[in-house]
């Protein structure tokens, strides 16, 4: 976290005041420097005036539809943006990230969630922008420039799609990528609804990384939604 | 029998097929005429009288009665004037010869009544049968009615097929008097004294109208049609007053249980909140955590009925339908338990998932959701003793996936009603913490894919055993060959 030079800026849109009120308190305490808007219409013009580090956005606003208003946003900024939403069905958050989020949270969420989920956001948007990220957690190791992925001091054979599914996640470390996103990126927009590519895909890449579906070192299934790569800070 | 309804012969004759049948009649006796004269060169006197009493037969059953004694009459003045000595005048000179044209008369008036009145007997046998195949047709269609606007979907094809009349159907008119205007014919539709609405028919234009017999159908149909109206009206009120009657228990349990459920907790929140805002400088920072720690906690458990609650109403108005999608046990499995330990860190699971389980094609989130209220439930009863999650293979391909604890189990009579929604409801949270919707809400989303959830003893006899079973997926699409793309 960037604490001491510049304090990174967070820009909360949500019409709830209590809402407001404690994740003021919250993000300051963290260090985090905050400005508060009511509606999307004020958000939105904070975000252009005043510009912000990354963007909380909640779904349900008074003036008009969140989606809509994300849509808008990312027609003019690349800004992180972390959505709440209210524990509705998957399909909105699936509609939330395919709209430009970067990650959700439920309503109700712990503030400890929270955080997490916004230092992930800022690492991202801190790493220096051209140079692919590097993933390195002592045992698994992933170079995406260079093409190469070792576990354990070992280098993996993966095959074209197995790597291009293992950089995809490792580029959104932490963040949650959507099975649409994952067909479109690996099949291209003609296998948009064959999302049993993704399953036996990233079966094959879990098995050769000796990673556990159901107790997942690296990659997490968020049921209806997508993949999860865990970055284990 | 199946036999295709015959074309509607002309029951009350028409002028023009009366003039067919004249014309007809003269014909025949005509004809008659000729053959006899030809035949007359190798036959006898009497052998000739046969030609035309075959030609009165023949009339006979083509036309009606009147058109069959012009005929025979007919043919009595040919063979009299042609045939009988002296020919070519009326007169019969030999005794036997008038014996011989009187009998002819005789015999050919008989045969052709007797002939005509079997092809109309006839007739209306055939006719009577379509009635009564008609009828009965009709009958089993309407034995499969469920609702008033498939009745009056039947009898409209039922009139349109059986009777040749266009039907009007209306159960919102009370009474109407069987008279015709306009070219319809207007019925009521009673089931004993209850008028039930009105029927009208009209045949279309250029049919003749409703003959007795197809009246006395009709009346036969519409009668039917009433008993049909009144069963489909009888058992959609049943179906109404049993909606309603469960609809109104159903709130009042869910009011009981969310005044319960919600208040508790909120009891608790509002409680420590305000120890920590008026004590002020009295409390220990030991005991400000204990009144913060609920303040959280007692929000999550608050947070826990809500979603509870709104599941409920999902599955309780029915019609859940999954949208499919594949996902591997073992990513459910994962998800679930990361869940659980979110909520509940001191849990501890283990797993055993069989290698090589087909993939399942549900809604991810709500089967998720299922084996994390079972895992939920585990908790609350097992508390810190370990819970096992066993996945396997059915024997008919599907999957079941156990969860085992090591609490106190579950009473043989209580493995069925743990599942069932209103006990749940009615008992809230009252007994043990929490034992809630959870369960029921579980088996309403597996059974919405065909599954089910059911309650046991482990093997050795302790604890519970939660089993979910879910029945084969159809078999996956095939991926392409990965690299070859």
């Amino acid at each position: 976290m960037s604490t001491a030079s510049t304090p990174a800026r967070v820009l909360v849109i949500d019409d709830e005041p209590q809402i407001r009120r404690f994740l003021e308190i919250a993000l300051r305490a963290q260090g985090y420097e905050v400005a508060l808007a009511e509606t999307a219409q004020a958000g939105l013009e904070a975000l252009a005036l005043q510009g912000s580090d990354v963007v909380i956005l909640d779904l349900g606003l008074p003036d008009r539809d969140g989606l809509d208003a994300l849509r808008d946003l990312r027609e003019w900024s690349r800004v992180p943006v972390l959505v709440l939403t209210v524990r509705a069905d998957e399909t909105e958050k699936v509609a939330a990230l395919d709209a430009g989020a970067d990650d959700y949270v439920t309503k109700p969420f712990g503030v400890q969630e929270l955080l997490a989920r916004l230092r992930v956001l800022l690492r991202a948007r801190n790493t220096p922008g051209d140079a692919p990220p590097m993933f390195d957690d002592g045992h698994l190791r992933v170079d995406i420039a260079r093409r190469t992925v070792t576990l354990d001091g070992e280098a993996l054979v993966l095959s074209r799609k197995e790597f291009a599914l293992l950089a995809l996640l490792v580029r959104h470390a932490g963040q949650v990528v959507t099975q649409p996103q994952l067909l479109r990126e690996l099949w291209g927009p003609t296998h948009q609804h064959d999302t049993h590519y993704v399953r036996i895909l990233v079966a094959k890449l879990r098995q050769k990384l000796g990673d556990d579906a159901a107790a997942p070192k690296w990659i997490a299934t968020e049921p209806g939604v997508g993949l999860r790569f865990l970055p284990n800070d | 029998m199946d036999v295709p309804a015959p074309k509607r012969k002309m029951r009350t004759l028409p002028a023009t097929d009366l003039a067919t049948g004249f014309v007809l009649a003269i014909f025949g006796a005509a004809l008659a005429t000729g053959v006899a004269a030809f035949a007359e060169r190798w036959a006898g006197l009497a052998d000739v009288s046969l030609v035309f009493m075959l030609a009165v037969l023949i009339v006979a059953t083509r036309t009606r009665t009147g058109p069959a004694m012009v005929c025979a009459v007919l043919c009595f003045l040919a063979y009299n004037y042609f045939f009988i000595a002296p020919r070519y005048t009326f007169y019969v000179d030999a005794p036997h010869g008038v014996a011989t044209v009187v009998l002819f008369l005789c015999a050919a008036v008989i045969a052709g009544r007797l002939a005509s009145r079997l092809v109309m007997q006839l007739e209306a046998l055939r006719e009577t049968n379509r009635h009564t195949e008609t009828l009965e047709r009709l009958a089993r269609a309407l034995g499969s009615a469920t609702d008033e606007a498939s009745v009056v979907a039947i009898a409209r094809s039922a009139f349109a097929e059986g009777l040749d009349a266009e039907a009007w159907l209306r159960s919102d008119v009370d009474q109407v008097a069987s008279t015709g205007q306009h070219g319809w014919w207007f019925l009521p539709l009673r089931a004993g004294d209850q008028p039930l609405g009105a029927l009208a028919l009209k045949r279309p234009p250029g049919r003749e109208a409703f003959d007795i017999a197809e009246r006395r159908m009709a009346l036969a149909m519409a009668d039917d049609i009433a008993q049909a109206l009144l069963r489909t009206r009888l058992s959609t009120a049943l179906n109404d007053a049993r909606i309603a009657n469960e609809t109104e228990r159903l709130r009042s349990a869910l009011l009981a249980s969310v005044s319960h459920d919600l208040r508790t907790p909120l009891a608790a929140i509002l409680g420590a909140a305000g120890s920590l805002q008026s004590s002020g400088v009295a409390l220990t920072d030991a005991d400000r955590d204990t009144l913060l720690d609920i303040v959280r906690s007692e929000g999550e458990r608050l947070d826990g009925y809500i979603r509870n609650l709104l599941d409920m109403t999902r599955i309780a108005h029915g019609q859940l339908v999954p949208e499919r999608d594949w996902i591997g046990t073992d990513e459910l499995i994962g998800a679930a338990l990361a869940r659980l330990r979110r909520a509940h860190p001191e849990a501890q699971v283990t797993t055993s998932i069989a290698t090589g389980l087909a993939p399942l094609h549900v809604q991810p989130a709500l089967i998720q959701q299922a084996l994390y209220n079972l895992l939920d439930n585990a908790v609350k009863y097992a508390g810190h003793a370990p819970i096992a999650i066993d996945a396997q293979r059915t024997d008919d391909g599907g999957t079941r996936i156990d969860v085992r604890d090591r609490g106190p189990g579950i009473s043989e009579a209580e493995r069925e009603r743990v599942f069932d929604m209103f006990r749940s409801m009615a008992q809230g949270d009252r007994g043990r913490r929490g034992s809630g919707l959870g369960l029921a809400i579980a088996r309403g989303m597996l059974r919405a894919h065909g599954g089910d959830v059911t309650a046991g003893a482990n093997p050795d006899g302790t604890g519970a055993c939660l089993r979910i079973t879910l029945p084969p997926a159809p078999a996956q699409p095939i991926a392409p060959d990965e690299d070859a793309t």
